[in-house]
Order: C-alpha cells, then structure tokens, then sequence
C-alpha cells in the first residue's frame, strides 16, 4: 500500500559544499540518500515528493570536522507490502520449488503448494513456465501475475515476502 | 492456508535440561490447538547453588572452598510447534531422566517445507533463523541461495522431476563451461590477432566471441581511500569445436545444466554465448555465488536426494571428488599456457592434462612453458631454506650433466631425434604450493576471509595476464623455434644424409607459424559417449519393465561398466611422464585411467602390458621391452584418445620405437633381481635394496619415485616368466651381489657408480651395435 510519510534524515555537507549551490546539493544528497532505500519500518521510499521545497533548517558546522550537518525533513512516498494485500508483478525467475515475481522493489517468492494443483511445472517450456492443465494459463518469466501477499517479514533494511496465487482471481493476467 | 499433510511430530525435551526432572503439571490435553511457545508442562529440577556467605562461618573464607547446597526449582516446557496435539506420553509425577523419551505427538498445522528469506513459503510465517536450519537445510535453486527446502520437500520435488524425465526419455547433464565447452582469455593480444587477417592465427581466432563484464573492485579490510572504480575486462571466448552440434544433440537426450566456479555475471554472459535463444540451459545456471563452497563442486547442492540419472562432464575431476557420475574430459586448451581463469586459486593441474599438441614446435613449446613454471616453482623454494637451495642446485646440476650426457650421446647416435635432447622437461619437483595454500585456505573457516582471497588471487591473475600477454610472447618464442628447427635441419643434413630425416622435414616444411590451432574433437567424442550412456540407461529401463522390476538403473553403474571394460587387463607402468615425488595415486592422469579399468604399477614387473611414456630412452622403457618383446610402448596420448573414445584403440601409431634394448645378460640380472633365490622364502627388503640399486642407475630422467618401492606387485611376477629363470646364470648374480656391496660401502659417491656403471652400460650397447 502506498503512504505519503512524514521524514527526516540528517545530511552531512563538506565544507566545500557551502556554497551558493548549497540547498542544490543538499537536495542531491537527500535523494541520492533516501530514494529507493528500503526500511524495514517504513516501506521502500519510493520518491521524495516535494523535493524542491524540502525543509532544511538550520545546518550545524560539527566542531571536529567543519562539515556542516543538517537535520532535512521531507515528504516522500513510501510503499509497503502488508498481509492480505493483492498486488500485481512480474515474473523473474521460474524453478521447480515455484516462481519469483517482482513488485516494484520487492522480490515475492510464490511457492509450488501455493499455485493451483492443475498448473505444472515444465522446465521444457521456453522459458521455463507453469502451465495450467485444464485453461491454457501459462507463468512464465517476463509474464504478468496478481499475486495475494499471504506473509511479510520486515528486517532493519530489508522486507521479504511470500504470496499465493492459488485463489480465485489470481494468477497471470 | 494450512498445509495439513496428516504429519505427526514428536516432540522431545530439550537436552540442556538439569536432568533428572520431576513432571509438576501438564496444561494441555489431547485434542486441544496450540500455539508455539504454549506451555505444556510444569517441572521441577535439582541444582546446586554455592551456600550464601552470611551462612557459613568464618572459617572458610575462600572463594572456591564454599559449600553448595541443593536447591529445588521449577521450570516449564514450552511448545517449538503449532498444531494439534495428538497424544501426550508423559504424566503427572513422572520423572525423566534424559531427553530420550518423547513427550507429546502433534500434528503441525504447517510443516514449513519451503523457506525463503526468514517466511515459510506456505503459511507465510516468520520463522526462526535456527528453527530454518533444523527443519530446511537444502538449498537446490540454481539461482538463489535464499530459498531453502526440508528435505522431504527436496525429495518430493526430485520425484516429480524424475518423473518429468522419464517421461521425456531424457536424463541430466551438468556441464562445467571454463576448459570443458570453452576456453577463455583477457589476453588483449587476441583482439589484435582477430582484426588482422595477415596474422598468422587470425584463422583461428576470428569466431572468438567477446564480452565485456563490470567487475566491482575488490574493496581491503579497512580501506579509507577514495572510492576504487569499477574494473571494466574485456574476455575473449573461444567455443570448443562441434560445441553447437553438441548442445543440440544432448538436448534431445539431456536436461542440462552449467555449474561453474565463476561469477554469476560471467557465467550468464557464457550462456549468452553459447546458448543465445536459452533453450539448453534456461535458467538452470550454478555459479560461484550460489554453490556454497569455493572449491568443491557438488551434486548435492543440485540433487540432494537422487543422483541416479546425472551425468557430469568436467575437465577437472579433483573439484567433483572423481564423483562416479563425472565423465572427465580432456581441458580444452586453446589458448596455450592460459588455463582455466576461474580457477586460479585451486591447486594448478598436474602437468599431464592432455594429449600433447599435434603439430611438434607448438608441442616443445608447451614443454618449455610447463619446464619454466617448475623452473620458477623450484626457485621459489629454493629461496625458502638454504638447505633446500643445496638440492635445487644439485638437481640443476645433474640436469646440466645429463644435458651433457646427451649431447654426447646424441653424436654417438645421430638417429635419435634431436628433439627429444633439445627441450627436456626437466621437471624436479612438483608444485606443491599451491596445494598446501588451498589447504590453508580450507583451514580457514571463514568463507568471507576465503572469498576475499581467492577474489584477489583471481584480480591478480588476471590484470597480469592483460598486462604481460603471454600470448603474444608464446608467439614470439614459437617463431624462434621454428626457425632454430630450420637451422638445425640444414646442420643435421650437412653432418649427415641420414634417409630418416626426410620424414620430420617434410612435416616441418608444412608447420606454419600460427600459434593457436584449432583441432579439438573432444566433443564430437564425449556426444558419443553420452548417446551410449542415454541409450543404455534407457534401454536398462525398458528391461526392467518387461521384467516388472520397479527399481530404476542408475547411471553411476552403466558408466562404471561402460568405462572398465575399456583397459580392462591391462596393467600400465608410466616412465617419465609425471614430475618426480608425485605420488602416482594422486595422479589425475592415474585416477582417470583407472575408472577405465586400468591397473598402475610404479616400477616394472612382467606383468605390464603397456609403457607409457613420451620418450623411449628411460631405462624402463627399455627394461620393458627387453623382458618382454609383447609389451606395448605407447604414447601418452594413447591413453587419452581412449579415455575420449570410450574404446580401446590400436596402439600402432602411438607405439614408440624402442632403442637400445638390454643386453640378455642385464635382463637375466633383472629377473634374478626380482626372483632371487629358489629357497622360497622371500625376503623383500632385500629385493627393494636391489631394486633401488638397480632402477636408481636410470641414466636419464625417470620421473616417478624410486623412493616408493612398497606397492612393488612382485608377488604376481611368476608365470610368464619361468622359461627365463630355466638359465638362470649364478655366476652374473654373484658379481651383481658384489657390485651391491661395494655401492653400500661408499654410499657418498653413489652417483657417480651409478655414473660409471650407466657408462659402462652405453658403452656395452654402442658395442653391440
């Protein structure tokens, strides 16, 4: 699910950077910093929203360094995966324990007791691909999947997640 | 979402408890859904707590001296499981001494058969990191470490895929890429050679595929400097020949795969070569980053259950453990002296890989590339210890002295090719370094520390061979050859107008001067092999049908009869074809030969059927052929176009002249040496003290180790020979033992008898002709 998020983070400048150019470089860093990171709490960030109007208060000169730090916040849009919610993505890699599916930054990983038992897996196909029985539906690398999250783990700096398409609805588009 | 597969757990106790334990209170029932972490039973336990210091008198104020007292305390047992408890075995006031006995049954609601990143891949659970452990400790996904499988799920896959298989009539192949499909350099002088056709290898070259890979530079313990940028390598590709026709052919018999010691990058950007439209391999690609360990390749980590149907073709076979389900291949070596580039940090292959070049001057080059990188091993070592510098220095010298010996030989008998005298291999010892740093390694058990290593070994050998391009140097020295052999050949025809000569002249007047050649056919051959291998396995199933036998062949059987039958009853002795102090047993040569069937013996026994050596003039090579004129005197190469046959092939144009045999009487010495007296009782040492003395006179450069003399098989020398021991001549056998006990008085200068009585040896041959 997406979020317009509320956050801050503290931007260190070199000397060299206290220019004219300063909240130029200071907006580089930040995005160069923040965007497309992901925390565990918060989601991925998918972009900083109004990057041109950032808050940069009042920089800091650190006493040992001279670089001058900033305490920036800033508006971005976050996204994250949450149990229970159907997403859409597209297949990555096929094997014969299930299929990897990317959604935007996440990697989901669908297991084989999580497809429908009519769709097999056949390596022979090219590229590799499960392949309904009874309709013809076919998930293959590069194809197109909606996916229900049934599990999400959250770490410091990382998410993983485990889906399903064995529901109604689900499955390549 | 449950997975409700009708599995019972059994739960036990813990191990670490404070046994024995007394059973307070059980909280649940039969029947009843828990939770993990529920807890299922209350208990109390004995420990023994040093008595408080308020308590004890004065008298004993040491710390270690205080008493303890038994204390009674109470724990409780908790659930590791969700799920439904089937049966508690376990009651009230029971008590349990150790963690043997079960305590409940459960049915798991799911039995987290599949594991990716921290979640079970069923119910979506986090799991914990040493739960996954115990419960999915496989990892069989070509691409990804992260996903792990209990190896009941490994199992039932592998079935599934058996199967699949079947079905298709097909069975697997894992295919190892660097020196078995391909052969591949960073060597820039190939780029030139490729865009100009005026070079003398451009013909050679100018299918050579190239890429470019962005390696991450390898970042120091504890750098601070400016950030490193990314190195930017160009490779260049050189396919096997046939290797289009091959992949195509296996494809209709074998589902395959590539399992490779090189990054994920390169060995995507390989398949990408050699399988452009992805339809051999797929995504069944297993790098280095995915295989777990370094320097081992195992089938396991692709087929943790069942490896009756893989097939695994190699060029070495020391990374598989001589596997019985790897057919090892000869390295493709088509970039001369280059090697394998992913493996720099494994032991270096034993000299010996392969069948010798075709074409000569390309051949005594490779000679001299192999003599120098011993010559520079044996450097190295010696600038570790003075005492080891007195050896090598002793070693160079008696090379020098043979160099000698030979030059003088060569013009007492100019028939022997001047090839054989100009280049020998003078190999003293082998390379063991790089073994023991790989044993190093191993000790080492962090795989970080490992991997940082074995990357810079990697970085280095290749930025020095981009930098000193041995290729281009290799083609510098091959042109001086060339001409030296032009020059020789207007000498040796002026000195004299030997008829035999015109042969190798004719075949030097057609040697042109491209280094790199193309003549490989190992694949066609391996095709060969595997199609038989797929027929039999296939045809055996088709038996075993009509027979209703439910068992499946396996194909470590087939390709084990397949390949004895081959040197089936031979028993082969090697004569200067491994560096000496190898161990013949290690040898790769050995250990391949023998999965054909072949038995090796170290030294001579007239039980050999074949010699094998590159140059007929070693003592035992013409020990050999004088004991028994049937004994076959071969090339090297015999052996390995077998071995790629899977046949067992005329020996004629491998045979090697054999010179200079022995006079009667040093074969009757020989025969008295190995049977020794008629009394029956056999006193061994003394045989190896003879033979020592004997085999030790090997004038030239009998490379295997004399040292060794404990496998020899004397014990079978019986039978073929008893019509020599019927002249038995005792008076030659009472000089030899005199001879013996003048050696063993002045052991000092026991080259040089052996100098003196070697002479002695020529000088009775050069009379006999």
């Amino acid at each position: 699910m997406f979020f317009v998020k509320q956050l801050s983070l503290a931007v260190t400048l070199p000397p060299s950077a206290l220019g004219g150019d300063m909240p130029a470089r200071l907006r580089q860093q930040l995005l160069h910093d923040v965007e497309g990171t992901c925390t565990g709490r918060f989601g991925y960030v998918i972009c900083v929203l109004n990057w041109s109007q950032i808050d940069s208060g009042k920089g800091l000169v650190m006493n040992n360094s001279g670089n001058a730090k900033f305490d920036v916040r800033y508006t971005a849009l976050v996204w994250r995966p949450f149990k229970g919610e159907v997403v859409d993505g597209i297949v990555s890699s096929v094997n014969s324990m299930g299929f990897f599916a990317d959604v935007g930054p996440l990697s989901i990983f669908i297991s084989r007791h999580l497809i429908p038992s009519d769709m097999r897996y056949a390596p022979a196909h090219s590229p590799p691909a499960y392949i309904g029985d009874s309709d013809g539906q076919v998930v293959h690398v590069g194809g197109k999947v909606r996916i229900k999250i049934i599990g999400t783990r959250h770490d410091v700096d990382s998410i993983s997640a485990i889906g399903s398409i064995k529901e109604d609805y689900l499955g390549p588009l | 979402m449950s997975n409700n597969d009708g599995d019972i757990t059994t739960a036990f106790l813990p191990k670490n408890l404070l046994y024995p334990i007394t059973v307070l209170k059980i909280h649940v029932k039969e029947e009843q859904t828990v939770q993990k972490h529920t807890t299922i039973l209350t208990y109390k336990y004995y420990d023994y707590e040093p008595i408080p210091i308020s308590e004890i008198d004065d008298e004993h104020p040491d710390e270690s001296e205080r008493q303890v007292k038994k204390v009674e305390n109470v724990g409780t047992y908790e659930s590791g499981f969700d799920g439904t408890i089937r049966k508690i075995y376990t009651k009230v006031g029971d008590e349990i001494t150790d963690n043997s006995k079960p305590i409940f049954d459960i049915i798991e609601s799911c039995s987290h058969p599949i594991q990716y990143g921290g979640l079970c891949a069923v119910c979506g659970k986090s799991i914990e990191e040493e739960e996954m452990n115990k419960r999915t400790p496989i990892s069989m996904a070509h691409g990804s470490t992260d996903l792990k499988v209990s190896s009941k799920e490994a199992e039932k896959i592998e079935r599934s895929s058996t199967d699949r298989l079947l079905n298709e009539k097909k069975l697997s192949l894992v295919v190892d890429l660097d020196q078995t499909v391909i052969h591949v350099t960073v060597d820039p002088t190939v780029d030139e050679w490729m865009s100009d056709p005026n070079n003398p290898n451009y013909n050679a070259v100018k299918d050579v595929k190239s890429f470019i890979l962005e390696e991450p530079p390898f970042i120091p313990f504890g750098y601070n400097g400016p950030p490193i940028p990314p190195t930017k390598r160009w490779y260049y590709v050189k396919l096997r020949p046939g290797l289009a026709e091959f992949l195509s052919k296996m494809n209709e018999r074998y589902e395959m795969h590539i399992y490779t010691m090189a990054t994920r990058q390169y060995a995507e950007e390989i398949a990408k070569i050699i399988d452009p439209d992805r339809i051999y391999f797929g995504d069944r690609i297993l790098s280095r980053d995915e295989s777990g360990s370094l320097t081992q390749k195992s089938l396991k980590r692709l087929f943790p259950v069942d490896t009756s149907m893989v097939v695994v073709i190699d060029d070495r076979g020391d990374v598989w453990n001589w596997s019985p389900n790897l057919i090892k291949v000869v390295p493709y070596d088509f970039f001369l002296g280059i090697g394998d580039i992913n493996s720099s940090f494994l032991p270096r292959q034993q000299s010996l890989l392969g069948p010798s070049k075709r074409r000569k001057s390309v051949n005594k080059l490779e000679e001299t590339i192999i003599n120098s990188e011993e010559k520079k091993t044996l450097h190295e070592q010696s600038l570790k210890s003075n005492s080891e510098e007195a050896i090598a220095e002793e070693d160079e010298d008696e090379d020098e002295d043979e160099d000698e010996k030979a030059d003088v030989e060569d013009n007492k008998h100019s028939s022997i090719t001047e090839e054989n005298n100009l280049i020998e291999p003078t190999i003293n010892e082998t390379s063991s370094s790089p073994v023991e740093r790989l044993i190093e390694l191993n000790n080492g058990e962090d795989n970080n520390t490992l991997l940082a290593v074995q990357e810079t070994e990697r970085t280095n050998t290749l930025e020095q061979q981009e930098h000193d391009r041995p290729l281009a140097k290799l083609q510098q020295n091959l042109e001086k050859i060339i001409e030296q052999e032009e020059v020789d050949i207007v000498t040796d025809k002026k000195l004299s107008n030997n008829g035999k000569k015109s042969d190798s002249e004719g075949k030097l007047e057609k040697e042109t001067h491209n280094l790199l050649y193309d003549d490989d056919r190992e694949l066609e051959y391996l095709g060969q092999a595997l199609v038989r291998i797929h027929n039999e396995y296939y045809f055996e199933i088709e038996q075993n049908e009509k027979e209703h036998k439910k068992s499946n062949p396996d194909v470590k059987d087939i390709m084990i009869e397949m390949k004895s039958i081959v040197f089936q009853n031979c028993v082969f002795l090697l004569s200067s074809v491994l560096p000496l102090g190898t161990k013949i047993q290690n040898a790769d040569i050995v250990i391949w030969a023998k999965s054909f069937g072949a038995r090796f013996v170290e030294n001579y026994t007239p039980e050999v059927t074949h010699v094998i050596c590159k140059n007929p003039g070693t003592f035992k090579v013409r020990l050999a052929k004088s004991v028994d004129a049937n004994v076959k005197v071969v090339n090297p190469d015999w052996v390995f176009a077998c071995m790629s046959l899977w046949d067992r092939i005329s020996e004629g144009p491998y045979t090697l002249e054999v010179e200079h045999l022995l006079s009667k009487s040093q074969v009757q010495e020989f025969m008295n040496s190995i049977k020794p007296s008629n009394s029956g009782v056999i006193d061994w040492g003394e045989i190896d003290d003879e033979m020592k003395e004997f085999m030790g006179s090997d004038y030239e450069d009998d490379e295997d180790d004399d040292d060794e003399e404990d496998n020899i098989e004397g014990g079978n020398a019986n039978g073929s020979l008893k019509h020599d021991r019927e002249d038995t001549d005792n008076e030659e056998e009472a000089n030899k033992k005199q001879k013996t006990v003048t050696k063993e008085d002045d052991a000092d200068s026991e080259s040089d008898s052996f100098d003196e009585f070697e002479r002695d040896l020529l000088d009775h041959l050069a009379d006999l002709e």
